[in-house]
């Protein structure tokens, strides 16, 4: 692959397409993408995984010394036995191997009791107000999309989700960030049997694309954006994608494989800042657990998927010599009730924690695992927060991504010294 | 005619035996020539004439689009005859799409690894695909595609086969068929009471000492009220009130376990009672914001997004009036001035199911074929939406690999040299069709012309253009540059931005 010569077209490409957008309002993503180089300048990588449904937190990071965890949880809770422990109070779920080697290496960092304020139970307003990071009325923009659209002439292309649907953290009135399922099947075709007819065909497309979306707003425009963010940042990966040759195993499941496809972008160095990964199906009402065996289930698949994943991730990272260069965060919409229900599941609940992985990170335990004393629970029975998301997001931002988080929070939040 | 072109071009995916295959292609010149304004009917305000644009639009909307034939005979009939065939669907004979389906027998369960009978998601999209894409009762199978949206319930979960082998979920579609355009009180009696349902959010196992709150909280968020119209006390109300209810699971019938039934009494949205599952649903009826709720979501689904509070209310009044019967509900959303209105014009944009199955109606292509493959690349697979608030609908399908997927496809489609594909040079040259010719037959045919002069003017210019970007004669003995650039067209023409939009 000429890679002079791919560079230069996609500049003239983009110089062609930038002059007919200084006139019209449509693609300005290109104008975006074309400025935006500079944002990535200090070179660092934020990973975000979702773990979608809402993750059982009591049973992720385990109060196993707790009498009233086991009195709550008579068919769910995990053996103190089969715990991994973090200190004499909390432990790692038995599947969670992979997280306890990156935490005994120091990578890890696990922020207990996160959540905020009148908490939601519905998935869908709860998600949004973690995407929003509005916790009261929640907004239209994505609270990273703020962080690129902050950035004067910053572009989509600073974010990746990967998966099909965008989520909102990543879209905002001036445009969503561009999704990538696997970089293989990321590209356009045109007829095979006519390759020397591609150029005309991108010339009619190009036109077509630069045309102002005038007929049939707002949905052409969004469209259009989306066909030009598709072709650009798979001719950018395309033109990346021998750079990466890793010897690491990916564990076979779809999450592994889109962990790996972030790994691979980020040797493509395309200079995107953030990548977005979702782990669903933590919604665990029923069959939480084997009834035989709390330590296997759905929950534990889950968690054994996510923790092999984010290993074979981060050593693929330190293969690259990158390891500086990426902070991992995790959420979950909501953390689920403290006491069992008689499916062998759990419903929604509150409070939750969060986990921070990095070379450079100050590892360990932040905030307070809250109380499960059906005395200290909210009327509902759920766990009360004691550090709101949004300091965890205002650090990120903050400390790691050197931007200041006030604006793009809405207000001042403390900072944890996790960074 | 259209008809033997694309039937033709198409057939690479007609798996089954399919009419007009083998037919002579008639003289186009003929299609070029749209019905002019017979102006059966003026819909006022604001008075559009029922012409074939509005008509494609009606059909898109209320249907899953239609073949140019179907639109001419809809314009003739005007357009008080033409909402009566898509409302009053019974009167609409489907037994020629029946007996296909029956025909094709498409394997609805298959036999798993462990010897378990277990539900054959590919053969039931097919299956659906197939009644969209044939049914002539369109508005029926398209209220059945928004009732499956708005009550998802997916086959990664209920996995389960009713004794007579029909897997739940398929129970599940046959009821959303039968109430789609009944009453809404009437679905939501029955959606509590369906297995598929009762397995896919826990209430089989939601019991007295331990409420699982799953199916009473996405009741009133997702079903009924909306968030923010109920707490979550309310939603602990409704669990209880639904405890016991369950289901037989070979017979899928539904089951009520009174030692499992918390008598107590509860606070439900104000109201305090000893009440079970109906009484909940009886008071969910009684609030007004229930019928604003289903009110607002139909007309998104078929007009355009975020309508006025005032179209709302009077909408929503006339669903609590009519005794929330859907019909009267439907009839008074499709006859809506708005609904006519140059905002709602090509103002959504196609899920992949629409997308699909629109191709192959404009088309006249009959059986789905490899279809449902394609459709997980675009984000959608029938009968497994993502999460129980279905899928994530306008620009929610419009995002990067989404949209790759649905342009390669079009390519797939426009290169294919398969089996039975056309002879484009045979085509043009037994018809003289000069590059704008093509072009124009294209261009109404797929998007009824909605292009700006530009971009019709830049496929003329692609027509005549080289491999070295000069421009040339259109020359109709080079069999090379007619094969290319017909299909070169028919691709760039799929790939406008407008096509994306319904």
């Amino acid at each position: 692959m000429d890679r002079t010569k791919l560079l230069k077209n996609r500049r003239d490409f983009l110089k062609d397409l930038t002059m007919v957008s200084a006139t019209l309002s449509a693609p300005t993503f290109l104008v975006r993408s074309l400025q935006g180089a500079e944002v990535s300048a200090a070179g660092r990588i934020l990973v975000v995984i979702e773990l979608a449904g809402g993750c059982d937190g009591l049973n992720t990071i385990v109060p196993y010394t707790n009498d009233f965890y086991y009195q709550e949880r008579p068919s769910l809770a995990i053996d103190a036995g089969s715990v991994l422990p973090l200190d004499d109070q909390v432990g790692f779920h038995p599947s969670l191997t992979g997280f306890k080697e990156l935490y005994d290496r120091g990578n890890m960092a696990v922020v207990q009791g996160v959540g905020y304020p009148n908490p939601n139970r519905s998935h869908f307003r709860s998600r949004d107000i973690w995407h929003t990071a509005e916790a009261e009325e929640i907004g239209a923009d994505g609270w990273l999309a703020k962080y690129f659209d902050s950035f004067q002439g910053s572009g989509s292309l600073q974010g990746i989700n990967i998966g099909g649907r965008v989520p909102k953290a990543l879209i905002s009135e001036s445009g969503s960030s561009p999704s990538i399922s696997t970089i293989d099947t990321y590209r356009l075709q045109t007829d095979p049997r006519y390759p020397g007819d591609e150029n005309n065909k991108n010339a009619v497309f190009q036109n077509i694309l630069s045309e102002p979306p005038t007929l049939f707003p707002p949905f052409q425009e969004y469209v259009t954006q989306t066909v030009l963010d598709a072709t650009f940042s798979s001719a950018e990966i395309l033109e990346g994608q021998d750079n990466y040759n890793s010897t690491i195993e990916y564990p076979v499941t779809a999450f592994g494989g889109n962990l790996k496809t972030i790994a691979q972008i980020i040797a493509a160095d395309i200079g995107a800042t953030v990548f977005y990964a979702t782990l669903s199906g933590f919604d665990t009402h029923a069959g939480q657990v084997d009834p035989t065996d709390p330590d296997v289930g759905t929950h534990a698949d889950l968690l054994e998927t996510l923790s092999l994943a984010v290993k074979a991730f981060w050593d693929d990272v330190r293969e690259m010599g990158r390891e500086n260069d990426v902070l991992i965060m995790s959420f979950s919409e909501f953390g689920r009730r403290v006491s069992q229900n008689a499916s062998d599941g759990t419903d929604h609940g509150t409070a939750n924690q969060m986990f921070l992985f990095g070379e450079t990170i100050n590892p360990g335990l932040y905030g307070e695992q809250p109380s499960l004393d059906p005395q200290d629970l909210d009327p509902i029975g759920d766990l009360l927060h004691n550090v709101d998301f949004r300091s965890v997001y205002s650090t990120v931002l903050g400390n790691w991504l050197e931007v200041d988080p006030a604006p793009l929070i809405g207000e001042t939040w403390p900072i944890l010294p996790i960074l | 005619m259209r008809r033997g072109i694309f039937v033709v071009l198409l057939s690479f995916m007609v798996q089954g035996v399919l009419g007009g295959q083998g037919a002579p292609v008639q003289d186009p010149g003929s299609t070029k020539v749209l019905v002019e304004l017979p102006l059966n009917l003026y819909l006022c305000p604001p008075c559009v004439s029922w012409d074939s644009k509005w008509t494609s639009h009606l059909m898109r909307r209320a249907g899953f689009s239609a073949p140019p034939e179907e639109l001419d005979r809809l314009v003739e009939i005007g357009f008080e005859a033409t909402l009566d065939e898509l409302l009053n669907y019974q009167g609409i004979d489907d037994v020629e799409m029946e007996e296909g389906l029956a025909e094709e027998d498409y394997p609805l369960t298959r036999v798993d690894q462990q010897g378990q009978l277990r539900p054959n998601t590919i053969g039931m999209q097919r299956w659906w695909l197939y009644r969209m894409v044939n049914s002539r009762r369109q508005l029926l199978e398209k209220m059945t595609y928004f009732w499956h949206d708005h009550f998802a319930t997916s086959v990664a979960t209920v996995r389960q086969v009713r004794i007579d082998e029909r897997p739940f979920v398929m129970v599940q579609n046959d009821l959303l068929r039968e109430h789609a355009l009944g009453n809404l009180k009437d679905m939501v009696e029955a959606m509590a009471k369906d297995p598929a349902m009762l397995i896919w959010l826990d209430n089989r196992s939601n019991v007295k000492e331990h409420p699982n709150e799953n199916w009473g909280r996405e009741l009133l968020e997702l079903f009924t009220l909306g968030v923010g119209n109920y707490t979550d006390q309310d939603v602990v109300a409704a669990a209880r009130a639904f405890t016991g209810w369950g289901l037989n699971r070979l017979t899928g019938e539904y089951i009520f376990y009174p030692s499992q039934h918390d008598y107590g009494f509860k606070d439900f949205l104000g109201e305090v009672g000893p009440w079970d599952g109906s009484d909940v649903i009886d008071i969910i009826f009684e609030q007004d914001v229930t019928a604003e709720f289903i009110a607002r979501k139909l007309f998104e689904f078929f007009v355009y997004t975020d309508p006025s509070q005032q179209t709302i209310a009077e909408l929503a009044e006339i669903f609590r009036a009519n005794d929330y019967e859907i019909l009267p509900l439907t009839r008074a959303i499709l006859e809506h001035p708005e609904f006519f209105s140059e905002r709602a014009y090509r103002a959504l944009i196609k899920s992949p199911v629409e997308l699909l199955v629109g191709i192959f109606r404009e088309l006249e292509i009959i059986d789905p074929g490899t279809l449902p493959r394609l459709m997980t690349g675009m984000g959608q697979d029938l009968f497994a939406p993502p999460d129980v608030s279905g899928w994530t609908s306008g620009v929610g399908w419009i995002n990067t690999p989404a949209l790759l997927t649905r342009y390669n496809f079009f390519n797939l489609l426009a290169s294919f040299r398969g089996d039975g594909s056309l002879d484009f040079v045979e085509w043009v040259q037994t018809h003289q069709l000069s590059s704008f010719d093509v072009v124009g037959l294209f261009l109404d045919a797929i998007v009824k012309n909605d292009v700006s002069v530009d971009t019709r003017y830049a496929l003329e210019q692609y027509m005549l253009t080289n491999d070295s970007g000069e421009i040339v004669e259109w020359n109709i003995n080079d069999s090379r540059m007619i094969d290319k650039k017909v299909r070169g067209v028919l691709y760039l023409i799929l790939v406008l931005p407008t096509y994306q939009l319904n």
